[in-house]
């Protein structure tokens, strides 16, 4: 592995992200904040490191290997979220460990803020928070390679080390053209979103920071009582549309576009994923309407946002940490599930869920019929023994996760149940959790050990554990292999 | 293609249905020796005379049975046979009057049969009050004959219904589970053998420890077995003795029994020390001890000695899936309560009656994870892994794989089930740990000593669960896939 390749790729992907950070410093500019000062000040340390790493750096022309593609990946989220955190440190608004944490939340689309009171921040910094939401969704390294001129084959691994799913299903041959069609897609589902927010009502920059939270599954908000500040059952309706839109695959919808809506009968994932989010709907407002004595139309409303958002974003319309055993339990599972494989958001995935189905399905079929030739097939293709074996892993990793972090949780003094459910929503990157980190708290009270935990969990689930899991590995980082 | 019968199904239901009518005949007769009530006498010698005749009509219904187990009657028998036992097995305590409740009583017959522990027995105004001594003995013996019944079940039938889950791998691949009735009979009469060995050898521990003979006996019963319960209070005693006595029976009640036939068979004990599960429960146990203990002296919650045996003792009690507690839970904070809330899943070693996900699976998705990782950086490798030295195949990682996907489906469900009822979420995650590794207690870690409070199909829903755990889930499903084929088409 050539790290001075690694290097200087890292070095552009820093120096992308300090031209980005010239948005807020305008909005900043013109609302004459002084957050400005912070702005500038972290373009120039960005400008600094970007600079020092090209230099040391070598662009070169063959294609990068697997190894560099991953350390790539991964340490460009490091880096990249590391540094995100600049603009909060260099104005005094958070501290060193609170600014990471918030950055890290906000690219790997958690939403948890460690942020007692929003109201104070300039909304420079607002609009920085959110924009880190709408970077890390879609993935740095997609938008990276959707902006770069000549990405093609070379940064095929790197692609594949941030694209989430049990298979690398591509939906174009050519890289470049694939992230490029992704990127408009995103640009494109992000403004339906903003218009419709700013048709309910609101102000223009409210609309758009809360479309890019809503389309990157964020769950970042500019106020303090997140969605509930709304008490709009027009704008839930609409905000749960488009959560819900943005935790499917970005992948078919392209398809979609270029084809037309009948790919979508062929989708078992997606067909799954809306199957799952109405039964637990219905499931959660039956238990409202029975265990809380609300009325039917109000504990739908309810269920329904909560369930598309505790999915993939982590927007809170209502205390759901008042709700009965039963709700929280389906809100639970939800999180663990997560959206579908290339959609903006994390967790264990729809598609490996179905797959883990139908897999058992499978194996006690086999088991009565020996000889037959027993297929587990996937939006209608087969899907290979391999396949499985690695889903399976993957669902075994992400439990074994769970519980560990749950462990070292319980070691700080948190509750079990608080553990559990802040370990689920780190991993899953969904943001509210319940108890200590519920509904209509925030991350604040904890204390720095767990934050620093749960940093990691938040990264390790936005990555999908391997990309990360595998730099761990001493052998990695030996510079002796020509692979 | 003969046609499909269940004869052996009904052979075997009514050969269990017999034992349990000649091991009713013992409580009877101590209930007899200890001049107990008339009601209580009666129920015992009705429940033998009455399973001795369910036995003869299952026997008769077998009479024409073909010497090799099909699928069919080896999926049938799994399930079917916990219930049966369990309903013969909850008949004194229903009928005596002790438990008058259906459900209820029902409930304790799985509970103690499928070595869970959790149960409602003997508690008046919620305290445990004295119960007579033969029901006692016959529930301990009812905890001893389900775990035997689970020993026999997997040298006979679950190695044809689930072996793929890792059945096959045990005591270095070496042992070869036969069809064939006659092979079965011989099978069954080894892990008996085996089984009764162990529990002479924990009888004979407690008696050095100091228990009383009736105490050493139903001690042994419920320990060897993994049933554990709150029947025995062992800060009542404060004797080391007998913590250390009952701490390797429990570690006894996790070894893998096969492994000891066969060590015994071919002369070679080498074999129990070099088998790598074993020594992963060992560093599992004293490891999580050492945690635990490390944890209560460093928190100030005991003293520092109190710790050491607390923590060894609890530690090692969850992770064989028994279930006691050493002294009461003051101080104890969240983590304590987590990490014995962790162990059940792990559970003893595969071959034993003990419950949990089994050391030798949690080996190999650890293996296998590892391995993964490599994988990441080079697709198309083969990864193979290897336990004690030889290969394991990789269709039965997969299907490890999927059996801790259905485990924790199972869990999942029936977490959200039992959460309708008043409880919180926590307290029904915990309820369905328990259940599902057969240990019970972890519910009292977070507040459910007993089911008491709680509506019948709470119990109900426990007991179902409980089944599912001892039957490794998969036979659930084979059976109901088989149910709902019979239904749904024709043979012809």
């Amino acid at each position: 592995m050539d790290f001075r390749v690694v290097c200087s790729l890292i070095g552009r992907l820093i120096l992308a992200e300090c031209a980005s950070m010239a948005v807020p410093l305008a909005l900043a500019l013109g609302y004459g904040e002084e957050s400005a000062a912070s702005f500038i000040a972290s373009m120039a340390v960005c400008l600094v490191v970007s600079y020092v790493c090209i230099e040391q750096g070598v662009l070169k022309d063959e294609k990068l290997t697997m190894r560099e593609g991953i350390a790539v990946t991964g340490l460009g989220w490091l880096s990249v979220t590391v540094l995100g955190m600049l603009p909060y440190l260099c104005g005094g608004y958070l501290g060193l460990l609170d600014g990471i944490f918030e950055s890290i939340s906000g690219f790997t689309g958690t939403g948890a803020t460690v942020i007692p009171d929003l109201s104070p921040l300039p909304s420079s910094i607002l609009f920085w928070r959110m924009m880190t939401h709408w970077f890390g969704g879609l993935g740095i390294i997609v938008i990276f390679l959707a902006i770069l001129p000549q990405a093609g084959q070379s940064s095929v691994y790197m692609y594949e080390a941030e694209s989430t799913g049990p298979t690398s299903e591509r939906v174009m041959p050519r890289l470049h053209e694939m992230t490029i069609a992704l990127f408009k897609l995103y640009i494109f589902l992000t403004s339906v979103a903003a218009l419709v927010y700013f048709l309910c009502g609101m102000t223009p920059e409210i609309a758009v920071t809360h479309a890019m939270s809503t389309i990157g599954t964020g769950g970042f908000s500019t106020y303090n009582d997140n969605a509930m500040h709304f008490a709009s059952p027009v704008v839930e309706i609409w905000m749960t549309v488009f959560m819900i839109l943005a935790g499917g695959n970005f992948g078919l919808y392209y398809k979609i576009w270029r084809k037309g809506p009948h790919v979508i009968r062929q989708n078992t994932e997606f067909k799954a994923y809306i199957l799952i989010l109405a039964l637990a709907m219905t499931a959660i407002a039956a238990d409202l309407v029975w265990a809380k004595d609300l009325d039917a139309l109000t504990a739908f409303r309810y269920a329904s946002f909560q369930v598309g958002s505790l999915s993939t974003t982590g927007f809170v319309s209502t205390d759901f940490d008042q709700w009965p055993a039963f709700s929280k339990g389906v809100l639970l599972m939800l999180m663990i599930m997560g959206g579908c494989a290339g959609s903006t958001a994390s967790g264990v995935k729809v598609s490996r869920i179905v797959l883990l189905v139908k897999n058992a399905a499978a194996v006690v079929r086999q088991k009565l019929a020996p000889r037959h030739v027993v297929e587990v097939r996937m939006n209608g293709r087969l899907v290979d023994e391999d396949t499985l074996m690695r889903v399976g892993q993957f669902f075994f990793l992400y439990i074994f996760f769970i519980l560990v972090w749950t462990l070292i949780l319980t070691a700080c003094g948190l509750s079990t149940f608080d553990s559990f459910g802040l370990s689920v929503t780190t991993m899953g990157n969904i943001g509210p959790a319940f108890g200590i980190a519920g509904a209509t708290c925030t991350y604040a009270g904890l204390p720095a050990f767990v934050k620093a935990v749960l940093c990691f969990a938040m990264l390790l689930g936005r990555l999908e554990l391997y990309t990360l899991l595998v730099m761990l590995r001493p052998d990695f980082w030996q510079t002796s292999h020509r692979w | 293609m003969r046609t499909q019968g269940l004869g052996l199904f009904w052979l075997l239901m009514g050969r269990v249905t017999f034992y349990f009518a000649a091991a009713l005949l013992v409580p009877f007769a101590a209930a007899l020796y200890w001049h107990e009530s008339f009601a209580l006498t009666a129920a015992f010698l009705f429940s033998a005379v009455f399973s001795a005749l369910l036995g003869s009509a299952f026997t008769y219904h077998a009479r024409h049975h073909f010497q090799q187990l099909t699928l069919r009657e080896g999926v049938f028998f799994m399930t079917l046979v916990w219930p049966l036992a369990g309903f013969i097995g909850m008949l004194p305590f229903w009928l005596s009057g002790a438990l008058p409740d259906f459900t209820t009583a029902f409930f304790e017959g799985i509970s103690a049969l499928t070595t869970t522990g959790l149960t409602d027995f003997g508690l008046i105004d919620g305290e445990r009050a004295g119960v007579p001594q033969s029901l006692l003995l016959w529930r301990s013996l009812l905890s001893w004959l389900g775990g035997l019944s689970f020993v026999m079940i997997l040298v006979t039938v679950l190695p044809h219904v689930s072996g793929c889950f890792g059945m096959t791998l045990t005591a270095r691949q070496m042992i070869y589970f036969s069809p064939v009735w006659n092979r079965m009979r011989t099978s069954m009469r080894q892990g008996a053998a085996i089984y009764a060995v162990v529990t002479l050898l924990a009888i004979l521990l407690f008696l050095l420890a100091g228990l009383k003979p009736f105490l050493a006996v139903t001690q042994a019963f419920f320990t060897i077995s993994s049933g554990g319960g709150p029947f025995f209070s062992f800060s009542d005693y404060n004797s080391p003795a007998l913590e250390l006595a009952t701490g390797f029976v429990m570690i006894l009640s996790c070894v893998n029994l096969l492994l000891c036939w066969k060590a015994w068979d071919i002369r070679r004990p080498l074999l129990l020390l070099q088998d790598t599960e074993l020594r992963v429960f060992f560093f599992i146990a004293l490891g999580a001890g050492a945690i635990l203990s490390l944890h209560f002296a460093g928190n100030n919650v005991m003293a520092p000695l109190d710790a050491v045996r607390c923590g060894f003792f609890d530690a090692v009690s969850f992770l064989s899936t028994n279930g006691y507690f050493f002294g009461s839970m003051d101080g104890w904070s969240d983590f304590d309560r987590m990490m014995l809330l962790s162990l059940p899943l792990i559970g003893g070693c595969m071959g034993s009656a003990a419950g949990g996900i089994k050391v030798l699976r949690i080996m190999i998705l650890m293996k296998i994870s590892w391995a993964g990782l490599r994988q990441t950086l080079h697709p198309h490798m083969v990864v193979s892994i290897r336990l004690d030295g030889l290969p394991v195949a990789a269709k039965i990682v997969g299907r490890i794989l999927s059996y801790f996907f259905l485990y924790f489906v199972a869990f999942a469900v029936f977490s959200l089930v039992l959460s309708l009822s008043d409880m919180s979420l926590m307290q029904a995650m915990s309820l369905t740990v328990g259940c599902l590794t057969s240990t019970g207690a972890t519910a009292a870690l977070y507040g459910i000593a007993d089911l008491s409070a709680f509506p019948d199909w709470v119990r109900f829903v426990c007991s179902l669960l409980m089944i599912l755990g001892r039957i490794e889930i998969f036979s659930f499903l084979v059976f109901i896939e088989l149910i709902s084929r019979h239904t749904t088409q024709r043979h012809w």
